[in-house]
């Protein structure tokens, strides 16, 4: 979900705070409005929708506390957030208790107040997910849908239904850009739990500290920093599924860690005491070489037979090239509809580029070249100029850098934007017409 | 055509700030002009938490400027804050005239490591970058790598480049754009 599409309600009476913290989460682009008093948030409340609201306990009138009652009585789904001066932290711990979803102590670190936003939203997100799917599955079946007709690819989707019934894990493997977490997802729509949340963590993303505490949570006071007690991605997933990007880039203690979780179906928070008992299930997804890592010892033996129990390998676009021109259609309506720019297509030229192209970065580099190219497009189709330089080089394992290929690649676009007129290129070109055969030849270009 | 006009503040080195300033120019395609140093102190320290409030600064930065298409950044030595928070690296006026950064939690040797020149220089171009970024009314960008990122601790600032993604690219020369055709009317 976009960061736009989330309101934020700060609530302080003093002027400096709520001015600053209202500027600075406007740059993460979150809808965010304030308010001096308890009486004009719920004024603001009544009439707009807030997903978080940051409420200061120490105001005159209606304090804090007062204010989070009536939120609750409002509604329950709006996740508040308490702010606290140093002096007041028993309060806000008495707040935790009535229905805050936490609290932080001023001033906060970026960082904290950053993470702790983010998981209030993605606390939301989670519920309001579930809502959705409860109501409405098959339509969230088609938001998600995996583009192609390929004979590959329908394979994987078989292998999705027959596996997503069972509670076996899944190791999903493919290059990058191939889509894996669509994969994930379809395998936790199909599946019983799908009415429970899918958590994704991408564990290569994290440095391996923060990993940690992000899968298994941790306590308040865990670790310098740690101001408030947090619930790691495995709790949240509790009843559903957890998907675990990238898993070859986790270090070797998460991997044993991770392990014993994966075992013992417990999780210990960081800083705790007491293992939580958990329902869920594991996809796992990687782009590497995962026995290759084993033999080095870089990824542990015992931890690899436990997620390779079933394998889905993901076809690069090169293997199933057939699928390019209904991914390059899906994804100009995609973004007309989200540009709101009047695209109809792409010429057969183009897409006789697209389907030529090698794409090493797979769905996700064609989806960014027609981001690109609906960005540039001044006509009705887009067309070839709207093309990155690196379509032009076709032949796979070139090297795209070398003065060959991009004097290559240049000549051709010349040659398309004149419809091959071999005088006019070659004065564009600033060559004469015996150079510019020559080249054509060199090159091995053909219309 | 508009410029940026780039101030040293609380005895910030005029050097180290003319390092940043050809890069900035060109990422921007704007010219630069570098202003003579200002104290900020009188208006802008806050005794109580020993630090200098980048609210305050930005004010300052912003009453030197007449209005018009013109961006002012200040660079400081300063500790910086907002009320809420223990420090920023910087702030911005979206879509304002005036964005300031520190350089104190930029260097090495805030953290107990070792100086280190190349990072230093690193760091504070994408923080310029980035706090100039948002004058022209650029929000945080999710993209791997883009300068618009936001960095909340200082690895965050060496995981990301000094460049756009392609969006923010995009969105930044629509706005030149546009301002450039205001200018012709
Ligand atoms: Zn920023
Ligand atoms: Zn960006």
């Amino acid at each position: 979900m976009k960061t736009e599409d989330f309101g934020i309600l700060v609530v302080d009476d003093e002027f400096g705070v709520r001015d600053s913290l209202t500027r600075w989460l406007q740059e993460d682009n979150y809808r965010v409005d304030s308010a001096a008093s308890a009486k004009e948030a719920l004024q603001k409340l009544d009439h707009t929708r807030w997903d978080v609201v940051l409420v200061d306990l120490k105001m005159p009138r209606m304090d804090g506390i007062e204010l989070l009652q009536r939120i609750r009585e409002i509604d329950e789904q709006i996740v508040v957030v308490i702010i606290t001066a140093y002096a007041t932290v028993d309060t806000a711990v008495e707040a935790m208790k009535i229905g805050a979803y936490d609290y932080v102590t001023k001033p906060v670190d970026p960082d904290d107040i950053s993470r702790l936003i983010q998981r209030a939203l993605e606390h939301k997100t989670l519920a309001k997910e579930n809502i959705l799917l409860k109501s409405n599955i098959k339509e969230m079946q088609g938001q998600y849908k995996i583009i192609g007709e390929s004979l590959s690819l329908r394979k994987c989707l078989e292998m999705v239904e027959t596996v997503a019934e069972t509670e076996s894990t899944v190791l999903i493997r493919g290059e990058s850009g191939t889509g894996k977490e669509l994969f994930a997802r379809a395998i936790h729509l199909a599946s019983h739990r799908r009415y429970c949340p899918l958590v994704t963590v991408n564990c290569g993303a994290l440095p391996d500290t923060l990993l940690e505490s992000e899968l298994f949570g941790h306590e308040k006071g865990a670790f310098t920093g740690a101001q408030y007690r947090r619930k790691g991605r495995f709790e949240l997933a509790d009843g559903g599924t957890i998907f675990l990007d990238e898993i070859s880039t986790i270090s070797p203690k998460t991997q044993i860690d991770l392990l014993r979780v994966l075992e013992t179906k417990q999780v210990t928070r960081l800083g705790g005491s007491k293992p939580l008992a958990l329902d869920f299930r594991v996809i796992c997804a990687t782009n590497e070489n995962l026995e290759t890592l084993v033999k080095e010892a870089r990824f542990r033996e015992d931890l690899y037979y436990r997620l390779n129990v079933f394998t889905i390998h993901i076809p690069p676009l090169r293997e199933r090239r057939s699928d390019i021109p209904l991914l390059t259609d899906y994804f100009i309506q995609k973004y007309v509809q989200a540009m709101n720019k009047a695209v109809s297509g792409i010429t057969s030229e183009a897409m006789d580029l697209m389907v030529r192209y090698s794409w090493p970065g797979n769905v996700r580099e064609l989806e960014n070249v027609i981001e690109r190219a609906m960005v540039l497009c001044k006509q009705d189709r887009i067309d070839i100029d709207a093309l990155p330089l690196s379509l032009y080089t076709q032949a796979i394992g070139d090297n795209q850098d070398s003065l060959d290929s991009v004097e290559r690649a240049h000549i051709l676009r010349v040659l398309h934007r004149t419809g091959w007129n071999i005088t006019q290129s070659a004065a564009t070109l600033e060559i004469d017409r015996s150079t510019l055969y020559n080249k054509i030849k060199k090159f091995d270009l053909a219309r | 055509m508009a410029a940026i006009y780039c101030v040293p503040l609380d005895g910030f080195p005029q050097e180290i700030l003319r390092q940043v300033v050809p890069e900035l120019s060109s990422i921007y395609s704007t010219p630069i002009r570098l202003l003579p140093e200002m104290q900020t102190a009188e208006k802008a320290y806050e005794p109580v938490r020993r630090q200098h409030s980048s609210t305050a600064i930005l004010q300052l930065l912003k009453s030197m400027l007449p209005d018009g298409e013109d961006r002012i950044l200040g660079v400081t030595t300063a500790d910086l804050f907002i009320p809420i928070l223990t420090f920023v690296f910087g702030e911005a006026q979206l879509n304002g005239p005036a964005a300031v950064v520190s350089g104190q939690r930029l260097q090495n040797e805030f953290y107990g490591l070792k100086a280190n020149a190349a990072v230093y220089h690193e760091r504070l171009l994408k923080e310029c970058v980035h706090e100039l970024g948002h004058t022209y009314g650029l929000r945080h960008c999710l993209s791997a790598g883009c300068v618009m990122q936001k960095s909340t601790y200082v690895e965050n600032i060496d995981l990301k480049t000094a460049e756009f993604c392609s969006a923010c690219g995009g969105f930044l020369q629509e706005h030149h754009r546009s301002s450039n055709m205001l200018r012709e009317v």
